[in-house]
């Protein structure tokens, strides 16, 4: 980034990097040809000692071949024409490729055509020798002598040859020599001038980084000292740069926010609702919904804006973020906002109306409240046109205090009531204060009007309260004082005066002790020192003033109540109620009571003596009155047995009668002690199931209902109740037994039993086809020894429904007759159910 | 009635002790007993101190083999002297005397005296019946059971384990 921008921007780095590279391209390509130039001398040189070399090669060529002449001259070998047809084919390659070699240069051309053409002679020759020679001829000295020339003009040739090509070679050589120096010197200057642009190149560069950094960090210090958190980040929203007020902003140290990416640095949250904002959204509205939650748990209302950095016609390269608190500034306008209303509520509720006066007292200028209030006409008030809406009643007098003020020149104050303009009166209070000049003379009277309406009801409704609760004070006949801290009475009512028996004004200021009969003020005294003592309310204390006799003597209950308020206590109630009447009635009472309760106890010993009493007279019924009864029947019993024969028909019937009758008594007996038994016994009462009863009772009557064939009837199962299974046996066995007793001769009983319960009451139905009891019997045959049919036909001792009716009420049940259909008669037992 | 208990002589049969002072009960008993020809020998004593002295081996009574211990004693509630219930309880202090079977032979069906009696360990309660032959009846009952079938500690026994 930094580099393109210096690329960009900075001119002279740029021509001196181009100037740099233009003399370096230059240079290069001087060495570049003085190397190409100097290759070149190079294979020239190589060229002329290849020309040198062939030359060479030629003449030794053609040495060896007159040497393998000479010897086959000699020796006449065929070896050595071997060796010379070897040589003699290879020198005119040689030559040819010489040709070759020296095309370029036409005087060594020129001079190869003599040179090669005394090779040929000279071979030529040498070949005609040899053949002299095979053909046996000695060799002709002339063609000898002639070899000899050619050999010489050969050698001149090559020589000339070789002089030329050394006068090439030297000139080549020293071409090669001036090259190289060239290159050492393009070279040398090609590196001098590198290391110099290089230098050149760094120095500029140095400066201008310079530059760049003492501009980076003045942009650093501008971006830190901004009062705005500031937060750059490159293209992909990687953070790259925070300042102090973002690193308070975010609660992130810039060293750990610096590689974050934005939206881990920023968080926010909804300003309503406190849900999180995604920071694209909260970017697009400028944070005007948002509020930034810092890392350490704190909010700060924000303004947010962000804006790519962008180089001039490049793409961007990344944003900065700037995020602003306006935490104070919302809560600042909040309060502006706040302190603008209240002060317009308080003005707009002042109920006070300033006015001015002239010195004469003429109203001059007034607040328009007033017309508001009164719902005068503004030309109606100046002057003493104001006074119209003052109640008639009120209007005198206040004329002339104000009247009187203006002559005076004394402050006016006044309270009064006008008809307001709803039409309602209302209390308000005038002040005026007169403004004087340096002689001291009145120059204009300011005034005040306020309405003191809520003010004057309260306070009016108060006396009225007073005037009230001093009634009452005055009215109850409880005596009533307040005494001070002091002890001594501060107020009294005249109930107190009365028991102090002195007149009020006697009293007032003095201690009670001082103003009550002896005991009393001493009691009282005391109690109110304890009460000083220890704040709180001391009632319920009661004390008699003892009389001349006790006819006389008076009592009294008090309570002391301290009036506290937040400085302390300010005085003591003392409340004196005369209770002589009723602790008189309540000693009666007590008597009374007393005697009562004696009697009862009395009672309640004469009631168990008696029952103590009975219970041993039943005892000896049962026991003593029964023993000669059993005698009786046993003897009678023997007698028939033992004497029947001696006896008369009279005398066994007799005897007879006589079992018969003991055996009723018994029965009886045995009935009379049943039914005592159950008004006196201590009953347990307990859950009881009714069938298991009416099982027992079946068994138990077992031999009567064989006997008379009865059918039975039961509606299983029965309810259960609260009663006691002994009593409940007794009682149900009685019934049953009655009927199946009570039946016309001949009518087979039938004895029908169902149960039911209703709410919290079990009934027992226990119906017959029996005689029947006529309505108006129903009563009287629960009563003891009640019988309704003789002995003869229905035997019995007239206690058995007296038992049941006794029983029923012992178990809180009840039993009554009722009507059925087609004769016979139906008990029904209530009781209580259980579950 | 003196002369009476000692009218009964049969050696050998099981003796019922009957503690009854009503001397025609007593006598209608014994004629029952006869009449249901009951194979035992009745021993009466009239009061409560008596039938103590009796139980005890004390005094007139003091010789067993006229006045043998009884294999069932009958006893009223309603005595001189020494009530039934007193009489009970002494009899069931006794360690020779506590598994004796008592039955309490009474006019009184008081709920209070048969609780009291069964508390003081009575064998059973029963009713003078009105009718003479109910006591005929009663006697052979009492005989079939206690004295017939009933199975008793051994008096060694009993007398041995105290």
């Amino acid at each position: 980034m930094l580099f393109m921008k210096k690329f960009k921007l900075r001119a002279p780095v740029t021509v001196a990097t181009v100037l740099s590279l233009l003399v370096l391209s230059i240079a290069l390509g001087v060495l570049a040809r003085g190397i190409q130039n100097q290759s070149g001398a190079w294979q020239w040189v190589v060229h002329t000692r290849e020309v040198l070399e062939h030359v060479q090669a030629t003449l030794t060529l053609t040495s060896e071949a007159e040497a393998a002449q000479r010897g086959f001259l000699i020796t006449g070998s065929d070896t050595f024409v071997a060796g010379y047809r070897q040589a003699s084919d290879t020198v005119l390659p040689h030559v040819a490729q010489l040709r070759t070699l020296t095309r370029d240069n036409p005087r060594q051309q020129a001079a190869l055509q003599p040179f090669e053409q005394a090779l040929r002679m000279r071979l030529e020759l040498l070949e005609q020798v040899m053949q002299e020679k095979r053909a046996g001829r000695a060799p002709d000295l002339a063609m000898l002598e002639s070899g000899q020339v050619l050999k010489q003009r050969i050698l001149a040739q090559a020589d000339r040859i070789r002089l030329e090509e050394e006068r090439l070679l030297q000139e080549r050589q020293g071409r090669v020599e001036a090259g190289r120096r060239e290159l050492i010197t393009a070279f040398v200057t090609t590196a001098g001038v590198a290391v110099f642009l290089v230098v050149l190149l760094w120095v500029i560069s140095s400066r201008d980084a310079a530059r760049l950094m003492a501009e980076r960090a003045r942009l650093d210090a501008t971006l830190r000292s901004i009062g705005d958190g500031v937060i750059a980040t490159d293209l992909h929203g990687t953070v790259s740069l925070m300042n102090r007020v973002a690193e308070e902003l975010t609660g992130t140290p810039e060293a750990r926010g610096v590689g974050m990416r934005l939206e881990q640095l920023l968080r926010f949250r909804g300003r309503s609702n406190g849900q999180p904002v995604a920071l694209e959204e909260a970017i697009q509205d400028g944070g005007e919904h948002a509020v930034l939650a810092s890392g350490d748990g704190r909010e700060h209302a924000i303004e947010l804006s962000a804006a790519p950095i962008q180089p001039p016609g490049g793409a961007a390269t990344g944003t900065v973020l700037v995020v602003r608190d306006v935490t104070e500034r919302n809560a600042r306008a909040r309060a502006l906002a706040e302190s603008e209303a209240n002060y317009r509520y308080t003005i707009e509720l002042n109920p006070q109306i300033p006015w001015r006066a002239s010195p004469e007292g003429e109203i001059e200028r007034f607040s328009d409240r007033w017309l508001s209030l009164t719902g005068q006409a503004r030309d109606a008030v100046p002057g003493a046109g104001w006074s119209s809406v003052v109640l008639d009643e009120d209007r005198p007098a206040m004329m002339q205090a104000w009247a009187q003020a203006v002559s005076s020149g004394e402050p006016f104050d006044f309270e009064f009531r006008i008809h307001a303009a709803g039409g309602q009166v209302r209390w308000m209070r005038s002040r005026a204060n007169p403004r004087r000049d340096d002689s001291g003379a009145i120059v204009a009277w300011y005034g005040l009007t306020e309405d003191i309406h809520a003010r004057k009801e309260s306070e009016l409704a108060l006396n009225s309260r007073l005037a009230q609760i001093e009634t009452i004070y005055r009215a109850v006949p409880v005596a009533l004082g307040l005494v001070g801290p002091d002890l001594r009475l501060a107020e009294l009512n005249d109930a107190l005066a009365e028991v102090s028996g002195s007149p009020k004004r006697a009293i007032v200021g003095r201690t009670p002790a001082e103003v009550l009969p002896a005991p009393v003020g001493e009691r009282v005294s005391r109690v109110l020192e304890q009460v000083l003592r220890e704040r709180r309310q001391v009632t319920g204390v009661e004390f008699s003033s003892p009389g001349a006799d006790a006819a006389q003597q008076r009592d009294w209950l008090a309570g002391y109540y301290p009036v506290l308020d937040g400085s302390g206590l300010q005085g003591i109630v003392v409340a004196l109620l005369e209770v002589t009447r009723i602790k008189a009635a309540q000693r009666e009472l007590i008597e009374a009571n007393q005697l009562l309760e004696q009697r009862v106890e009395e009672r309640t010993a004469q009631i168990a003596e008696a029952n103590a009493e009975l219970r041993a007279f039943a005892h000896t019924v049962a026991h003593d009155l029964r023993a000669p009864l059993r005698n009786v029947e046993g003897f009678a019993t023997a007698l028939i047995e033992d004497e029947a024969e001696r006896m008369s028909e009279d005398g066994r019937l007799f005897a007879g009668r006589i079992v018969a009758a003991v055996v009723r008594m018994d029965r009886l007996i045995t009935d009379l002690l049943a039914y005592s038994r159950l008004s006196r016994a201590e009953l347990r009462l307990e859950r009881v199931d009714l069938g298991a009863v009416v099982k027992t009772v079946l068994r138990d009557l077992e031999a009567q209902v064989l006997d008379s064939g009865a059918q039975l009837d039961i509606a299983w199962p029965l309810p259960t109740v609260r009663g006691n299974s002994t009593i409940l046996v007794q009682v149900i066995g009685n019934l049953v037994s009655n009927a199946i007793k009570f039946v016309d001769r001949g009518v087979v009983p039938r004895v029908e039993i169902a149960g039911m319960r209703e709410g919290a009451v079990a009934r027992l139905l226990i119906g017959d086809n029996g005689i029947g009891i006529a309505p108006e019997h129903r009563e009287h045959v629960f009563g003891v020894f009640e019988r309704l049919h003789g002995h003869e036909r229905y035997p019995g001792t007239g206690i058995g429904l007296a038992i049941v009716k006794k029983g029923l009420e012992r178990m809180d049940g009840s039993v009554r007759i009722l009507d059925r259909e087609g004769g016979g008669t139906t008990f029904e037992l209530a009781m209580q159910a259980t579950d | 009635m003196e002369s009476m208990s000692h009218e009964d002589d049969g050696a050998g049969l099981p003796v019922i002790l009957l503690v009854e002072d009503n001397p025609d009960d007593v006598l209608l008993a014994r004629r029952a007993v006869k009449k249901a020809s009951l194979a035992v020998a009745m021993q009466v004593v009239e009061d409560g101190d008596e039938a103590v002295a009796y139980l005890g081996g004390s005094g007139p009574f003091g010789d067993r083999v006229r006045h043998p211990l009884p294999a069932l004693v009958l006893l009223d509630l309603k005595l001189p002297k020494r009530s039934g219930l007193e009489v009970l309880r002494w009899v069931r202090s006794q360690p020779g005397l506590d598994t004796t079977p008592v039955v309490v032979l009474t006019s009184s069906s008081e709920d209070e005296d048969i609780q009291k009696a069964y508390a003081l360990g009575a064998n059973s309660y029963l009713l003078k019946p009105v009718a003479f032959n109910g006591l005929v009846q009663l006697l052979g009952v009492l005989d079939l059971y206690w004295l017939k079938n009933n199975l008793t500690v051994p008096t060694a026994a009993a007398g041995a384990r105290q």
